[in-house]
C-alpha cells in the first residue's frame, strides 16, 4: 500500500470544507446583490430610535 | 484570527458598521462555544444518560443572566428591541419534540451544528445543508401548520416578568439538582465562564440587532436564496412571498443579522479548532451507510421542525425564555422529551455502538 493511500482524511479537510462553503455562499450572494453601506442603520439598535429587528427571526410570522 | 478580523472589517465597509459588529458577535459565539466546549445537545444527553445536569444548569444560568438585563431593557426601550415572542400551538409542540429527537441523533442543535461543522465534524457538515433545506421547507408550510391550532402569544414583561422568569428558572434548577447523581451537583468552572460569556454575547446580539440571538431563520434564508437562484418561484408560499421574508431573500446576506451570526459561529469554531493543539488532526471516523442516511434525514428534520417550533435551542429555548415568552418553556419540555427518544435512537441508527 502506498503511503498516500494509507493516509486517512482528518478534520482539517472537513473544517476547511465548511469554511470554504460558507465563504462561497457569501461570495455567490455578493455577485447577485450588493449591500449599500450608505443605507446602513445606526451602529446599534439600542438608542437608535428606530424600530427593532428588521431582520428575520425564528419566531417571527409574516406580515 | 487575523482573517476573521479582516472579514469583520470587510463587512463593516461593504454593508455598514452594525453588520460588521453582528459578524463579530457571531465570531464570539463560535469562539466561546467551541473554545469552552459548551453547547445544548451534549448537556441534555448527559442529564438523560448520567443524571449530570451541570451543563443544563449553566444554560439556565446564562438564560437568567440575559433575562436580568433584557426584560427590563425591552420594557424600557420597547420598539427598538424585540423579544423572541411566539405562540404555543400543536405544531409548535410537535416541532420541538421532533427537534429534540433529531438533535440527539446528530448530537448538534442549531448552534451546535454550525460549531461542529466549523470544527470539522463530518456528521454536522453533512447535516448542515439539509438543515437549511428543512428550515426553508418548514417556513414554506408554516402557515398551514399554525392553522392546526395555536394560542395567542403569551409573554411576561418588565420587572414582574423578570421575577417570574427567575423564579421559574430557579425552580427548574432545584428540580434538576434533586434528580442529579451525587457527583454531578455542581457546575464546573468552565461552564460558569461559558455561561457568562454567552450571556454577554446574547445581550450584545440584542442591543446591536434589536432582536435576540437566533439561528434557523438564517439557514432557511440561505436555502431560499439558493432556490430562487435555481428558478424556484416562491410566490406559492404564504411565508416566503410575504413582504418581510421576500425582502430578505432579495437583500444581501450581509445585512441579515441571523446569517451574519451563523457565519461568525462557523468561522469562530474553525479558528479555535485550528488553533487548538491537534484540533484538526483527528482522523475522520467511519460510519455505516445507515448512519449517513440518518444524518441527512435528521438534518432536514432539524430545520423543518424548528420552523414549526418557532426556533431551536437558541431562538426558542434560550432567547424565548430570556425575553419572557411562554413558548420557550413549552419548547424546553417538548424538546427534552424528544431528546429522551433521540438518545435511544442513536445506537439503532449506527451513530454509536450499541450499549
Amino acid at each position: 500500500m502506498s503511503r498516500r493511500a494509507g493516509r486517512r482524511a482528518t478534520r482539517r479537510l472537513t473544517a476547511t470544507l465548511a469554511l470554504a462553503l460558507t465563504g462561497a455562499l457569501v461570495a455567490a450572494d455578493l455577485l447577485a446583490v450588493r449591500p449599500n453601506p450608505y443605507r446602513a442603520p445606526s451602529i446599534v439598535a439600542l438608542g437608535s430610535g428606530a424600530s427593532g429587528g428588521g431582520g428575520g427571526f425564528c419566531g417571527s410570522l409574516p406580515d | 484570527m487575523l482573517g476573521a478580523l479582516a472579514a469583520v472589517l470587510a463587512v463593516a465597509i461593504l454593508a455598514g458598521l452594525r453588520y460588521g459588529l453582528m459578524l463579530a458577535v457571531g465570531l464570539g459565539f463560535g469562539l466561546v462555544l467551541e473554545g469552552l466546549r459548551f453547547g445544548f445537545a451534549g448537556p441534555w444527553r448527559a442529564m438523560i444518560l448520567r443524571r449530570d445536569p451541570s451543563g443544563i444548569l449553566a444554560q439556565l444560568l446564562a438564560i437568567g443572566l440575559v433575562a436580568t438585563v433584557a426584560l427590563p431593557l425591552i420594557a424600557a426601550r420597547g420598539g427598538e428591541l424585540l423579544g423572541a415572542q411566539a405562540p404555543v400551538g400543536w405544531a409548535m409542540v410537535g416541532g420541538a419534540f421532533v427537534f429534540g429527537a433529531a438533535m440527539q441523533v446528530v448530537l448538534g442543535c442549531g448552534s451546535g451544528t454550525l460549531v461542529n461543522a466549523g470544527s470539522g465534524n463530518p456528521i454536522a457538515l453533512a447535516a448542515l445543508p439539509f438543515f437549511a433545506l428543512g428550515s426553508f421547507a418548514g417556513a414554506w408550510h408554516l402557515i398551514w401548520w399554525i392553522d392546526l391550532g395555536a394560542l395567542p402569544v403569551v409573554s411576561v414583561t418588565g420587572w414582574s416578568g423578570l421575577a417570574a422568569t427567575l423564579a421559574a428558572l430557579a425552580l427548574v434548577a432545584v428540580a434538576l439538582r434533586r434528580l442529579a447523581a451525587p457527583e454531578h451537583r455542581s457546575i464546573p468552572r468552565r461552564y460558569l465562564v461559558a455561561a457568562l460569556a454567552i450571556a454577554v454575547l446574547a445581550l450584545a446580539n440584542l442591543v446591536v440587532a434589536g432582536q435576540p440571538w437566533g439561528v434557523v431563520y438564517g439557514l432557511g434564508l440561505w436555502a431560499a436564496k439558493g432556490a430562487t437562484a435555481l428558478g424556484v418561484d416562491l410566490s406559492g408560499s404564504a411565508f416566503w412571498s410575504a413582504p418581510g421574508p421576500a425582502g430578505h431573500v432579495r437583500a444581501s446576506l450581509l445585512v441579515d443579522y441571523t446569517s451574519l451570526s451563523n457565519i461568525g459561529i462557523v468561522a469562530g469554531a474553525f479558528v479555535v479548532a485550528a488553533w487548538r493543539s491537534g484540533g484538526l488532526a483527528q482522523t475522520l471516523p467511519a460510519y455505516p451507510a445507515r448512519a449517513w442516511v440518518a444524518t441527512l434525514v435528521a438534518g432536514f428534520l432539524l430545520g423543518y421542525s424548528s420552523r414549526l417550533a418557532f426556533g431551536c435551542n437558541v431562538g426558542a429555548f434560550f432567547s424565548g425564555i430570556s425575553t419572557g415568552s411562554l413558548h420557550g418553556w413549552v419548547w424546553f419540555a417538548a424538546a427534552f422529551a424528544g431528546s429522551v427518544l433521540g438518545v435511544r435512537l442513536r445506537p439503532a441508527l449506527g451513530m454509536e455502538p450499541r450499549g
